[in-house]
């Protein structure tokens, strides 16, 4: 047989409203690096998580082949006991033991459940070794670095007699000379026959340590070829191909005067306090104007949101002006009264309150508008829900339905309900859209032009680049945690953007 | 789509909107008063016993529903037994040792006890340590402090108006118009309510099922305590407690708050909502609860004796569990803390009667609380 340890053969995996993955073919062979590109959600990451077990068998359709036999995958365990492993990007270590225990987490050496010390620090040393980090074995992982993480993780994936091992994003939190280190270290684990999937917004990157690369968009794989027959334009154009659905209302609207801004707005790290996650940030949105704010996950759009709004939990060093008044945001709530609201961008972990009805979810952010002296007007609350239900076309079977039991899209008019019910100038939405099926999109739409219409300044986080370039008056790209580049939609094109957000400038 | 509801029968609705976890535990509380009541030789089931039970269960009923509050926004609170006993300290040494009059020791026991609760949640709230930390800390520091003031010996007899506060009746004529009155305010209260809110509230539901709540309530209450001495004074207290802390949770801004930050904490905040301001004011009014409580085991004991409020938490947090309360935050009500209470102090007083070991009781109430929990869980997992 020849050198093939992977086939995959028409993958499907489905989920409410949207198909993650679309009829994927895929091949690798022992040895490769191999490069998965695409847009945020072109189906990169859900393919990975088939690979490795994340979504069991019985979740998608379609053939596994390992090193020619069929394999079912019951779940990650499965999927590693037969050498695949996922290093996600955020790494699962338990920063609390030491690199020893780290390495060896389940299957600790040990005697009658008693730990053999001995052995296994001298086994931890092997590995270390073998893959050349120079750390204690007893150390604890919180303190390392982050590259250092990393190599615990691929070294606990060696000594698993790993075959296939899927790296997500391992440079977005490396310097430089630290994703160097760890080049060094695939072409080490390719050279002893390790396959690698290698998934990255880094098109420098790619080209310089794959062998192939595989363009995905919108859950299709578009094209593989060898690297040295791709370069960056084209790797971009492929990523971008989609057509601009005509599904973008055109708006008719003239912004007016500048109403919010930001000027040299710096984020920190949360536990890296010297270590800037937005740098120097400065925007402005005028009175009745969508800007669209774009960026690949991780450049540090949403922890400017939050930084802006006062929901972040490190230092945050900036001012906001609404108005000509400057302030800086104490809480959430503290925005709210000064005209300015947020709609957070993971609705089931940021916005959604689960065991609550409809009617109790939209009335969270004006429940004080809803009442008098403390006590809950009911029939002022029910009133203003019957009347987003009607504006927004929120499909419920009564107010009272827990808000878990609607689809992707009626929730997210329920937030986006809360949001506009308290009535901000101001309204950042972080990825409105996201898990939201194509027709409540386009309803989400016509929402945000019709608030633009009435006069609101909108700031829209978006990932998806047909909704930054049909709905926005003016776009701003993230790179790195800077701002690198404003933008006219009618001026601009969908790889002019693409190459600010994953290079950071124009290519020449 | 609101008037779905128009059509459905009564009985559709019962099915559809009880609370099936509550329903069955109120089931089991009446399989069980029979069965009681059967064993006790008809002891059990007495008006005077009855009247008995519902004045043992006053002070576990009022702190149940504080633990409620607290568990419902994802906090615990573990100092409730000693916060009641050094309010009931207070209480004793103000009038026994101190002879301060009964009006100005009640007013400084509710500030005491408020003091104590708004030291806890100030910590929670400003501090971010955990509730459980913060009342592990104060249920030592509280009991301790009280054992120092009294060399952990009892303090009293307090005077025999403090003892009427728990102990005394109302008069028989005096109960029979406060249950009429009562009866007709919740009445005509529920009636407004559900003609103002008929468009999203099934009537039926909105007031019918309320209406048979009220008045099968009443009657009991009639049949009780008109047949035993009137009312005792310790159930009047407690009833105006539980009915204030049932209107803040289901009523207030504060209460909505309440569920909302244990529902999905980042997501409260995110939206607008003031946690931490929330949490310490969930904590206040505990405090205010230990004043009550603090003052009613005075009253009761005739004295603040040293294993006053001994597990006092745990019942109630047993109680708070058995009625629906969920620890993973952001469900639970009153009224069904208040039946995991009766119930446990049910088991409790049947017990005395049948003169079993107080051994015994505790294994009991603590089967009853795991099946609680179990049926809870497989309750969950049928639903999902």
């Amino acid at each position: 047989m020849s050198n093939q340890v992977l086939k995959m053969s028409s993958i499907n995996l489905e989920f409410p409203g949207v198909l993650a993955v679309d009829n994927a073919n895929l091949t690798v062979e022992r040895g490769e690096i191999r490069a998965i590109v695409g847009e945020n959600g072109a189906g990169k990451s859900s393919l990975m998580k088939i690979i490795s077990g994340v979504y069991p068998n019985e979740q998608f359709d379609g053939k596994i082949e390992l090193e020619g036999k069929g394999v079912k995958f019951t779940g990650v365990k499965d999927a590693e006991m037969q050498g695949i492993m996922m290093i996600p990007q955020e790494l699962n270590l338990v920063e609390e033991l030491t690199v020893a225990e780290n390495l060896f987490l389940n299957q600790i050496p040990s005697k009658r459940g008693i730990v053999n010390k001995q052995e296994l620090f001298r086994e931890s040393e092997k590995i270390l070794n073998e893959i050349g980090v120079n750390v204690s074995v007893s150390a604890k992982v919180k303190e390392l670095g982050v590259a250092q993480k990393q190599m615990i993780a691929i070294g606990r994936a060696l000594w698993n007699k790993v075959k296939i091992l899927i790296l997500d994003e391992p440079t977005s939190t490396l310097s430089n000379l630290e994703s160097e280190i760890l080049f060094e270290k695939i072409r080490m684990l390719k050279e002893s026959g390790v396959t690698c999937f290698y998934i990255s917004h880094r098109l420098e990157e790619i080209l310089s340590i794959s062998d192939n690369v595989t363009v995905m968009r919108d859950g299709k794989i578009i094209k593989t070829d060898q690297t040295k027959n791709m370069d960056e334009q084209k790797i971009v154009s492929l990523m971008i191909g989609r057509d601009l659905s005509d599904y973008f209302p055109i708006a008719n609207r003239t912004p007016k005067e500048v109403q919010f801004s930001a000027h040299d707005f710096n984020v920190y790290h949360k536990s890296l306090p010297d270590r800037k996650i937005v740098k120097h940030a400065s925007l402005t949105v005028r009175k009745g104007e969508i800007v669209g704010l774009f960026g690949l996950v991780g450049a540090g759009r949403t922890e400017l949101a939050l930084g802006m709004i006062g929901a972040w939990d490190a230092p945050v060093d900036g001012k906001v002006k609404i108005n000509d008044k400057e302030y800086t945001f104490e809480n959430p709530k503290d925005a709210i009264d000064h005209g300015l609201s947020y709609l957070p961008e993971d609705r089931k972990t940021l916005a959604n309150i689960p065991e609550l009805s409809v009617n109790k979810n939209i009335s969270v952010s004006s429940i004080e508008k809803l009442s008098q002296l403390g006590v809950i007007n009911q029939e002022k609350e029910f009133t203003n829900t019957d009347k987003f239900i009607k504006d927004m076309s929120i499909k419920t079977s009564s107010v009272h339905s827990k808000i878990s039991s609607l689809s992707g899209g009626n929730q997210q008019k329920c937030i986006l309900s809360r949001q506009i019910s308290v009535d901000s100038e101001i309204l950042i939405l972080d990825e409105p859209t996201q898990g939201v099926d194509v027709g409540a999109k386009t309803e989400i739409y016509e929402i945000l032009n019709a608030l633009a219409s009435s006069g609101k300044s909108i700031l829209m986080i978006s990932s998806d680049l047909p909704e930054v370039l049909g709905l926005s008056d003016r776009i701003l790209v993230m790179h790195e945690g800077k701002m690198v580049a404003d933008l006219v939609p009618s001026n601009t094109s969908r790889k002019e953007i693409l190459e600010y957000a994953t290079l950071g400038q124009r290519s020449s | 789509m609101t008037n779905l509801n128009e059509k459905k029968s009564f009985k559709e609705i019962l099915i559809g909107r009880i609370n099936w976890k509550i329903a069955l535990i109120v089931v089991v509380l009446i399989c069980m008063m029979g069965l009681f009541n059967i064993l006790s030789d008809g002891i059990f089931l007495s008006q005077r016993n009855i009247s008995q039970l519902l004045k043992q269960s006053a002070i576990l009923g009022i702190v149940s529903s504080g633990m409620v509050l607290l568990i419902v926004a994802r906090q615990i609170d573990l100092s409730a037994g000693a916060s009641v006993y050094l309010v009931s300290v207070v209480v004793a040494q103000m009038t026994v040792v101190y002879e301060f009059g009964l009006f100005l020791s009640i007013i400084v026991a509710l500030i005491v006890g408020i003091l104590l609760g708004a030291f806890q949640g100030a910590l929670v709230a400003k501090f971010n340590i955990p509730a459980f930390i913060v009342t592990l800390a104060g249920m030592l520091i509280f009991r301790g402090i009280g054992y120092v003031w009294t060399n952990a010996a009892t303090v009293g007899p307090v005077p025999t108006n403090v003892i009427f506060i728990s102990e005394g009746y109302l008069s028989k004529t005096l109960s029979t118009l406060i249950i009429s009155i009562l009866f007709l305010v919740f009445v005509s209260y529920a009636y407004i309510n559900a003609k103002k809110l008929k468009q999203w509230v099934n009537f039926k539901e909105g007031f019918w099922l309320k209406f048979i709540l009220i008045a099968l309530i009443s009657a009991i209450s009639y049949f009780v305590f008109l047949g035993y001495q009137g009312i005792p004074m310790a159930v009047i207290v407690v009833a105006i407690g539980v009915i204030i802390v049932h209107f803040i949770m289901s009523n207030t801004t504060f209460g909505r708050n309440i569920y909302v930050i244990g529902g999905n904490p980042d997501a409260a905040r995110l939206a607008g909502v003031q946690v931490g301001k929330h949490l310490f004011g969930g904590f206040v009014i505990m405090g205010a609860i230990y004043g009550i409580a603090g003052i009613l085991i005075a009253a009761r004991l005739g004295s603040a004796a040293p294993t006053a409020g001994n597990l006092l938490e745990l019942e109630a947090i047993a109680a708070a569990v058995i009625g629906g309360t969920s620890f993973s935050g952001g469900v639970g009500v009153i009224p069904g803390a208040l039946i995991g209470a009766l119930l446990l102090s049910a088991i409790d007083n049947f017990m005395s009667i049948m003169n079993v070991s107080s051994f015994i009781q505790q294994v009991v109430k603590g089967l009853i609380l795991l099946i609680a929990v179990w049926f809870d869980i497989s309750i969950r997992k049928k639903q999902s």
